[in-house]
């Protein structure tokens, strides 16, 4: 590149590299409530510590996932240990007033422990700060039961999948856990009968709670998405505007999720699917240091 | 798939496991009281039962809500613990290391969960207690003292305290089943389907309707009463479907739904046995107004038993226990 043209080029390469750094400078973040939960067998509980956001550009941040790089107690104990299976966590709805709000989630320290520091950071996610953070995909009604083709999709290794009740339900009856199988985990994790006997009857329960038939207000959609790179799905009518959805359900993880939105009347056959996914543009790191923090 | 939903179902499991810690726990004894306990004057002799302390949960929190507490799980063991039916604990002394109460005030008792509810025994044996106590200071060690008392329900002490329905599932959608021993406390209990829910749902709110309808009637010559009236009428068939909207929700496919008339407050509790006695595990029972909901979840056999078993003086007794030094968490 020609001496002149790098010159031209150095003020907005400043600029691009400055603005994440601007905006995390836009949000402060400072302890909460710490919340421990001491179990006399250990491997149960723990500490959290909450975490306050402040500064103009949080009424921006429509997502967030918190990571803690080291915690100890003034005692020297560890409060992190990271484990190799650990894998960056989903992004969560965030707005300044959702309680509990952002926390980093430690272990147990001892009782004679009186204050704890934490580093950490955490992944806002500012959509404004990117026009492709937004897709919409129209007509979605009309092509049930086939993943929708978009070149952001595929680049966010990300697929969705609208359903025809039929298929959702054949999806749905694949997937429920077989009694053998979950006995096989209990016992597999040295769960007595009485205990499996109950871990049964809680997912019996939980599952009669998720198990409302899809009706003709429920738009069915299956995702796969083993970045986590989809923040959310909405139903918005033909002019943009979201489609009130009374409630929504979903079930398993980020490599195939099943959700049911329940709208409250029926879609019209031009409803939208608008999709919300992060980009690197769209995510600002904020760094996280607390200092002598109180133990409850 | 399959793996993640499986995982899905069990965290879900392991989440309202780890609120119920009596169910997640390790068994780890840390105290026991010294024995069986000295008989009480005001009811039965009391049970041979010793309590042990299974497990403890210290919540401390730097905010306000939920309050800071300390859950302690109790074991019953000792001849007579596994006639105990049912029991619950009440903390009468708790005092941790460095000297302070832990018997939580009595004004915020009310929003502690489970401190007054009595725990049935399971298969795996009697049934496991919770106490409720405050959360002791960060640098408290051990509970010093705990000494309380075990109100225990034991059925097998008088015979009198049950009685068998057989064919309880031929009795659904019956008017009321007339057992004599029932009839003696003038207790009525009516066994309903999902169905006959149903109709009982229209059925009440029709009457309903009619009654707030010759209220209005009487009311409609005053000005200003009739829309009322008519609000009322709404309000109270509102009110009803709700409350039949929730049964409906909460009764799953297996679980036994009986319809209650008892003025006298005898009832204690039910249970299920197969037709040779053997108990049939149900996950306790819900009470909705005059409805209760026994929870089961595989189907009841056809010739299920029904043991309404009711509350007699032989069938109560106490038992005072204390422990030192427990180990906090």
């Amino acid at each position: 590149m020609p001496q002149p043209a790098r010159r031209a080029l150095a003020p907005w390469m400043l600029l691009f590299f400055s603005w994440p750094l601007a905006a995390a400078d836009e949000v402060r973040v400072a302890a909460g409530t710490v919340e421990e939960q001491r179990y006399t067998d250990a491997s149960f509980g723990g500490l959290t510590v909450e975490l306050q956001l402040t500064g103009d550009a949080v009424k921006d941040v429509k997502a967030l996932r918190t990571k803690v790089k080291s915690a100890r107690d003034d005692r020297g104990t560890n409060l992190y240990k990271p484990s190799k299976e650990d894998r960056a966590a989903d992004f969560q709805d965030f707005s300044p007033n959702t309680r509990p709000g952002p926390s980093f989630k430690l272990s147990t320290p001892p009782r004679d422990a009186s204050t704890i520091d934490v580093s950490g950071e955490v992944e806002l996610f500012i959509p404004s700060r990117d026009p492709d953070t937004k897709l919409t995909v129209e007509g979605f009604l009309n092509r049930l039961d086939k993943p929708v083709a978009s070149p952001a999709l595929k680049a966010a290794k990300a697929e969705i999948t609208p359903l025809s009740a039929a298929a959702y339900k054949a999806r749905q009856a694949g997937n429920k856990p077989k009694k053998e199988d979950i006995i096989a985990e209990g016992k597999k994790h040295g769960a007595s009968e009485e205990e499996i006997k109950q871990a049964l009857a809680m997912i019996e329960a939980f599952s009669s709670l998720g198990g409302e038939e899809p009706s003709e207000n429920s738009v069915l959609l299956e995702t796969k998405d083993p970045d986590g790179r989809i923040i959310s799905i909405d139903v918005v009518g033909a002019d943009g505007k979201d489609l009130h959805s009374g409630s929504r359900g979903s079930q398993g993880g980020r490599e195939t999720k099943l959700t049911k939105i329940d709208l409250s009347s029926k879609p019209p056959a031009d409803a939208a699917l608008l999709v919300t996914m992060r980009t690197n543009k769209s995510v600002v790191t904020v760094p996280v240091n607390l200092k002598g923090v109180s133990l409850p | 798939m399959k793996e993640n939903f499986t995982r899905h179902a069990l965290l879900a499991a392991s989440l309202v496991a780890a609120c119920l810690p009596a169910f997640a726990q390790a068994k780890k004894t840390q105290a026991k009281s010294s024995g069986p306990s000295a008989s009480s004057p005001e009811s039965a002799a009391a049970p041979k039962i010793g309590v042990a302390v299974d497990s403890l949960l210290d919540r401390r929190t730097t905010g306000d809500f939920p309050s800071p507490s300390l859950t302690v799980n109790l074991k019953l063991d000792g001849e007579d613990a596994g006639k105990v039916a049912s029991a619950r604990p009440r903390a009468t002394r708790a005092v941790d290391d460095t000297g302070k109460s832990l018997i939580p005030d009595p004004a915020a008792k009310g929003t502690m969960m489970g401190s007054d509810s009595w725990q049935q025994a399971g298969e795996s044996g009697p049934p496991a207690l919770r106490l409720e106590l405050s959360s002791p200071p960060r640098k408290a060690k051990t509970l010093s003292s705990l000494e309380g008392v075990v109100e225990t329900y034991m059925p097998s002490r008088d015979p009198t305290s049950t009685v068998k329905v057989d064919g309880v599932l031929s009795k659904k959608d019956k008017p009321p089943f007339a057992a004599p021993a029932l009839a003696a406390q003038r207790i009525r209990i009516q066994v309903l389907s999902k169905d006959g829910l149903e109709k009982q749902k229209k059925a009440a709110e029709e009457k309903k309707k009619a009654e707030a309808a010759k209220k209005k009637q009487k009311a409609g010559k005053k000005e200003g009463m009739e829309g009322m009236a008519e609000a009322m009428v709404e309000g109270m068939a509102d009110a009803l479907g709700g409350m039949f909207e929730r049964l409906f929700m909460t009764a799953g496919e297996n679980d036994l739904i009986l319809k209650v008339d008892d003025p006298g407050k005898k009832l204690f509790g039910f249970d299920l046995a197969s037709r040779d006695g053997k108990p049939i595990t149900t996950y306790g029972t819900m009470e909705m107004e005059s409805y209760r909901i026994v929870r089961i979840f595989e189907p009841i056999p056809k010739d299920a038993v029904l043991l309404v078993r009711l509350k007699t003086p032989r069938s109560f007794a106490e038992a005072p226990f204390s422990l030192s030094n427990v180990k906090l968490p």
